[in-house]
């Protein structure tokens, strides 16, 4: 008979939350998606939801994908180049068309749920973990477009152009890095 | 790097109302190194205090930077955006040639005399045609940046020291444009004069002390 385990956190469910706090806890992940957030805050709200909806699934396929390969470094070069991708265009704080905005949630949300899934260790519950890191992306995604699209102040608009400077120049920085 | 408490006594003593007072203040604390470290940092911790603290414990990166947005809020208009958008990524250009090993001669030449050149932009109010001013700023973020990408590979996380100083550079630019707001009030418009000074000064100082 199986126990019952009061703190799931120490079984399956563990997973989960290591997916969700992957995406929340690392830098490198949390900061084009935040921008991403922006890019969808500035758009129209239909437009918005879209790429929302596009994100998640271009995430799973990524995910799906991702599994299959070890960490390799020319993964992190497409993650710092999201960096400067997104970056420049959250700075840039306009729309954009709604087909090239859906094609850069989704090529972002595939390229990031890659880089979660490589080199996944094997006793890690990939499915689980998947799901918290999707959950995590959608969440984070949903709320800094959220308060971009709902604080229409010249200011606070002007504070997430700049902070999407910041990142497409980490971006610049960290590609030199990578490259050298 | 330390302030004479006398310098906050000067301008608690200065006869400004008390709104004026709050608006002085917040823009100066963001000048305020925080010499706090309760927890010995490592990895993540250290190379983000390291990279943040680089551009504000160097006075001749901090003139500089203050320099950028008070010329920022003088020339009003769009480079009241333009200069704090653009400038991270021009800078971050500069520092990916500083990674690179990318030789830029007379680097610390060129950042001494940021000061002067910003510092006398500011104090005189200049308002040359816009693109002469974004180029000028952004030839001095290039060599600015190119000094601090030069130490990134050295930090124990690189994304966190380049975060770090980013960030730092960001929030001086918007304590410059604060304070540079005030040469619209009548009786405070001196405020920026004597800053555009003082930053003419001290880049004088690098460059031939």
């Amino acid at each position: 008979m199986r126990t019952v385990a009061l703190h799931i956190v120490n079984t399956e469910l563990g997973h989960f939350y290591a997916g969700i706090f992957h995406v929340l806890l690392s830098p490198d992940h949390l900061l084009p998606l935040a921008a991403l957030g922006i890019i969808m805050g500035f758009q129209e709200k239909t437009t918005a939801r879209h790429m929302l909806l596009t994100a998640v699934i271009a995430g799973l396929a990524g995910g799906l994908y991702g599994r299959q390969l070890d960490n390799q470094a020319w993964l992190a070069y497409i993650n710092f180049s999201s960096f400067v991708v997104l970056g420049a265009l959250a700075a840039y704080g306009k729309t954009i068309k709604p087909p090239i905005a859906l094609s850069l949630s989704a090529l972002f949300a595939g390229s990031q749920s890659m880089l979660h899934m490589a080199g996944l260790p094997s006793d890690l519950s990939w499915e689980i973990f998947l799901s918290g890191v999707l959950l995590g992306l959608a969440s984070v995604a949903a709320v800094i477009s959220a308060i971009a699209l709902s604080l229409p102040s010249k200011w606070i608009r002007l504070a997430l152009r700049i902070y999407g400077s910041w990142v497409a120049a980490l971006g610049l920085l960290m590609m030199a890095l990578t490259g050298k | 790097m330390k302030y004479p408490f006398w310098l906050f006594l000067t301008i608690f003593r200065t006869r400004i109302t008390k709104n004026m007072k709050r608006s002085i203040l917040l823009p100066l604390m963001l000048l305020i190194p925080l010499h706090t470290f309760a927890h010995a940092e490592t990895g993540l911790g250290e190379g983000f205090s390291s990279g943040f603290l680089h551009p504000i414990t160097g006075l001749d990166h901090m003139v500089a930077m203050l320099a950028v947005g008070l010329w920022g809020s003088i020339l009003g208009g769009q480079a009241l955006w333009i200069l704090p958008v653009t400038f991270p990524i021009v800078m971050a250009i500069g520092g990916a040639m500083g990674i690179a090993g990318f030789p830029l001669p007379g680097v610390e030449t060129a950042i001494a005399l940021s000061g002067v050149v910003l510092g006398v932009m500011v104090a005189i109010k200049a308002q040359p045609p816009h693109w002469l001013a974004y180029g000028l700023v952004g030839l001095f973020a290039v060599f600015h940046g190119h000094a601090h990408g030069t130490e990134l590979p050295a930090a124990s996380s690189p994304l966190a020291y380049g975060l770090g100083f980013i960030l730092a550079t960001g929030l001086m630019h918007i304590a410059g444009i604060l304070i540079g707001l005030l040469h619209e009030k009548p009786g405070l418009k001196w405020v920026v004069t004597a800053a555009g000074v003082f930053i003419a000064f001290t880049g004088l100082f690098f460059l031939f002390g």
